[in-house]
């Protein structure tokens, strides 16, 4: 071939645009996402910088007054600072409660979202992959799991293994890793089929380096989407549970908790306490799923123009 | 004449639906559900010569794309054998067989799906070279750049991905990634189907080009008689899984034998032709899942007898290598 | 003979985020009664967007900006969707490459064919029945009667494709317009279809435009031949014309790039570089990249130049090529 056939550079694609800045500009293409996604960011950023910018540690019992207890919003507590947010029942600075519940419930979220999608994704694509009776087993106890509702099996779960932040992470997996390895084995098998995986049989790659380099890369796409709707899915079950006093403990309050403790005020006119830790939950949850689902817009090829 | 770099014989691929738990017991009830067995290829018996072009013509459904796989040691025969170079690839040595399997590539009919979508053109290319050790690790990217110009794709556009080329573009690259490891025989599936006119010509004339600088072989599966009359030295023509008629391209095209080989070459459009009438051949392919009785064209087929419903007829030989599958080809 | 479809000047732009396309930019040509006219291009030449230009199925962010389509006289561009509705379908119909197009999967064919004419007629549903099954049979499937009550995804492609047609010809439309319709099948079936469209249009006198990429499908069914490329048409005549004597040298280069058996084992020739980036084209004639004619004047857009009965959009015809 001579240079004659060199195919010249178009200046519309001259720059070179990898696939994530490409999702970048599509993502933000949606100002609804966009603002989601501000508020996800502004959420979790308060949440990790709680210590420094709460005037109480609502965990440390010595900081805790209980004649603080119930104050509405903007008074000012014992210790000279203003509850902008009120106190609960047991003394604690709403406003602080409400940051370090964010922690809680977001880091057990985030934990079991990403424990269950390893476990998932592993066993999903080992069922796409081997096929055959393997695959028979693990889809049907796969099955078996999506067919009981997910708040149901954590709920029996946590009720058997007892309170505390290791064992809902526990449940939490257990009721989820099933979404995942569906999703995975759903798209691992189209994949699969897909013309440059036989290439890459040709060429006489391995086994692994076609599942794990090949073909796992290209089911990320809807994993990410599921894992960000599991995730929020993860939050507010972590916030039932707890709610219904079968999760996090007193003493380490989440948001599920907080609200569980102002619920019997709320008929004596101190909404505040179930109030504020109830807005936060959802700006929390639909701001994840907000993403979520536009995530799923942009990474589906399906709905591309 | 020189010996056949691949052999196949009595290479039969059949695919089955097995039928799951749900699929038994829905059976039992009386559903009409069977195990479906597809006979995709079917005893099917080809020599392919170091350094020709075999054309492998079909219409869909004939099976001529899993032949494809099977010489590119993507299925394994259901039965039969694949030789590679006087040996069965089955039963040969791990090493021999991974030499097999790199000096036979294949390029692809679909040039966005044949392209995994998460990765660079250098390491699309670059790969295979550098997993199997074909040029040294820190040689990689000039090793790629070089192949890429072979190709006529501008090696400064490496760090891309995919979709930032155009199909033409993306098949050189296809091609670029077989020709990295070196390979003695390109199995090519349709590999101009999808692209433009006048991108198709740039690709037939790059497959040319090849074939003389690399002295490679050719299996080149189309449905285009025109594109194989073109490349192909040989023709072998397929029908449900049969190949019902081969020889050179020469005898195919001038005197073809097999009356489903003369209704191809009667209805294929040509440029030539004008306000023709057209008079086409009756009848649809039949479904490989329920095969007619006795030669599988009989349906079909303006000359068929008593004797083509009855009895498949055997692929003869004669004059210098012309081979037809068909009872009457004598009197036709 | 009298013209069923005149287009003038008809330009369909897209405004999408990253700029215009210009999808067809300046398109003029007339069919007439009985008349085949192939139009052919490669992907992105605005060859299908013309057909849904005149059926007025252009979808947002796209819309005609200019110019005039005159069926039967009156000027359809840009009409009421309520007057569409009473064309499409009846007057002038469509037949996709992808049958499934026309086809709903969960209708039998019986219910979709006879729609089709009671949505234009009003007549008695047994009239429709018998109109159907003549028009399957018209088509070539045989034993009709059985067919009125499959299902599509009973058919086969072919089969389909014949129910798409007999469908479009359900309602003795005066133009037909077929996208592609036999790209997806297969050499015997789709000679079959082509011999099916051919037999039809010459029994009613319906005018047919035939949406290509396939220059010799066209040669052996159309009358004339129009050339588009990037939203022009290039070059139109008579399809011996335009086959035989090519002038513009994209058409001529794509005539030299189909192999044939005058030019076999050797090489063919080729058009260099690719198919243009609509949202980026050259300015002026938007082949002069890739020509090997070019010149400082193709800066400027060569205007439609009529020779005899053909139109040539370009400065440099190649009357010599074709005289060899």
């Amino acid at each position: 071939m001579t240079d004659a056939t060199l195919q010249p550079s178009s200046p519309a694609t001259a720059k070179v645009e990898t696939p994530f800045q490409r999702f970048r500009t599509e993502f933000f293409e949606s100002r609804i996402a966009s603002g989601a996604f501000v508020v996800l960011v502004i959420i979790i950023l308060l949440a990790i910088l709680a210590p420094w910018i709460t005037p109480q540690n609502p965990y440390d019992l010595a900081q805790v007054d209980v004649l603080d207890g119930r104050l509405p919003p903007g008074s000012e507590a014992f210790a000279g600072y203003t509850m902008w947010l009120g106190s609960d029942g047991a003394g604690r600075d709403l406003y602080s409660a409400i940051l370090y519940g964010l922690r809680i419930s977001i880091s057990v979220g985030l934990a079991s979202g990403v424990i269950a999608l390893l476990i998932g994704m592993a066993v999903g694509l080992i069922a796409a992959y081997v096929g055959g009776r393997t695959e028979a087993v693990i889809m049907r106890v796969v099955d078996l799991q999506l067919s009981f509702p997910a708040s149901l099996v954590a709920l029996m779960l946590v009720a058997a293994l007892g309170k505390g932040v290791d064992k809902i992470i526990l449940a939490l997996v257990v009721a989820q890793w099933a979404y995942y390895a569906r999703t995975v084995r759903a798209t691992a098998l189209v994949e699969r089929g897909k013309e440059y995986v036989e290439a890459a049989q040709c060429l006489g790659l391995s086994k692994m380096r076609v599942v794990f380099r090949h073909i796992l890369p290209n089911c990320l796409a809807p994993l990410i989407v599921v894992g960000t709707v599991q995730t929020a899915s993860a939050v507010s079950l972590e916030a039932t549970l707890s709610f219904l006093g079968v999760g996090l403990p007193q003493t380490e309050p989440s948001l599920g908790v907080l609200i569980a403790n102002g619920f019997e005020y709320m008929l004596s006119g101190r909404y505040w306490i179930s109030v504020f830790p109830g807005i936060a939950l959802l700006l929390t949850v639909a701001s994840i799923n907000l993403v979520g689902d536009h995530l799923r817009d942009v990474l589906n090829p399906r709905l591309k123009k | 004449m020189t010996a056949p770099l691949v052999e196949i014989r009595d290479v039969s691929k059949r695919f089955a639906r097995r039928l799951d738990v749900a699929g038994k017991i829905a059976r039992k009830l009386g559903a009409d559900i069977r195990e479906e067995v597809v006979h995709a290829v079917d005893e099917v018996n080809l020599d392919i010569r170091e350094g020709e072009v075999l054309g492998l013509v079909g219409e869909s459904g004939c099976g001529k794309s899993t032949l494809g796989r099977v010489v590119a040691g993507i299925h394994a025969p259901s039965s039969g054998q694949l030789l590679f170079e006087g040996s069965d690839v089955a039963t040969m040595s791990s090493a021999d067989k991974r030499a097999a399997t790199l000096a036979v590539q294949m390029i692809f009919q679909d040039p966005f799906a044949s392209l995994n979508p998460r990765m660079r053109v250098e390491d699309i290319i670059g790969e295979a070279p550098r997993v199997h050790g074909i040029v040294s690790r820190s040689d990689v990217p000039d090793y790629v750049d070089d192949v890429m110009r072979k190709v006529g794709l501008d090696p400064s556009l490496k760090r891309r991905y995919a979709h930032q080329f155009s199909g033409g573009q993306r098949q050189r690259i296809g091609i670029a990634r077989a020709l990295a490891v070196k390979p003695k025989f390109l199995v090519c599936d349709e590999a101009i189907a999808a692209l433009d006119v006048s991108i198709q010509a740039q690709v037939i004339n790059l497959f040319m080009d090849l074939r003389e600088e690399f002295g490679l072989t050719y299996l080149f599966i189309s449905h285009d008689l025109s594109v194989v009359e073109h490349i192909a030295d040989r023709v072998a023509i397929m029908y449900l899984g049969r190949i019902v008629e081969s020889a050179s391209t020469e005898e195919i095209f001038s005197a073809p034998r097999h009356p489903y080989t003369r209704a191809l070459l009667a209805e294929a459009p040509r440029l030539d032709q004008r306000k023709r009438d057209f008079a086409p051949i009756e009848g649809e392919i039949p479904s490989p899942l329920a095969p007619p009785d006795g030669c599988f064209f009989n349906p079909r087929c303006p000359h068929a007898q008593e004797l083509c419903r009855q009895k498949q007829p055997k692929l003869e030989t004669f004059g210098e290598a012309h081979s037809v599958a068909c009872h009457y080809w004598k009197d036709l | 003979m009298t013209a069923v479809l005149e287009v003038s000047g008809l330009k369909t732009h897209f405004f999408t985020h990253a700029g215009v396309v210009k999808a067809v930019d300046g398109v003029d040509f007339t069919v007439s009664k009985g008349e085949v006219m192939g139009l052919v291009g490669e992907s992105g030449s605005g060859k299908s967007i013309t057909g849904f230009s005149i059926l007025g199925l252009i979808d947002q962010p796209g819309r005609i900006v200019e110019g005039a389509i005159r069926f039967n006289g009156e000027d359809i561009a840009n009409a009421p969707e309520a007057k569409l509705k009473a064309i499409r379908g009846n007057k002038i119909s469509m037949i996709f490459q992808d049958p499934m197009m026309t086809l709903n999967p969960v209708l039998r064919i019986d219910t979709q064919m006879m729609e089709a004419i009671l949505a234009h007629e009003a007549v008695p549903k047994k009239e429709a029945w018998e109109r159907s099954r003549d028009a399957l049979g018209l088509v070539g499937i045989p034993s009709p009667e059985e067919r009125l009550r499959a299902y599509p995804h009973q058919l086969s492609g072919g089969m389909r494709q014949r129910v798409s047609i007999a469908i479009a010809f359900l309602n003795k439309p005066d133009l037909i317009i077929a996208d592609e319709p036999t790209t997806a099948l297969d050499v015997t079936i789709q000679a079959q279809i082509i011999y099916e469209a051919q037999k039809l249009t010459r029994q009613t006198g319906t005018a047919m435009i035939w949406i290509t990429h396939d220059l010799a499908v066209v040669a052996g069914l159309a009358d004339r031949i129009s050339v588009m490329y990037a939203g022009r048409i290039v070059e139109q005549g008579q399809t011996d014309d335009v086959i035989d004597r090519p002038l513009h040298p994209y058409t001529v280069g794509l005539l030299g790039s189909v192999p044939t058996a005058n030019n076999r084992g050797e090489r063919l020739f080729q058009i260099e570089g690719m198919t243009p980036n609509m949202l980026a084209l050259p300015e002026g004639c938007a082949f002069a990249p890739r020509c090997g004619s070019a010149s400082a004047a193709c800066k400027v857009p060569p205007p439609v130049e009529h020779i005899a009965d053909r139109e040539l959009r370009c400065y440099h015809p190649q009357a010599q090529v074709a005289a060899q």
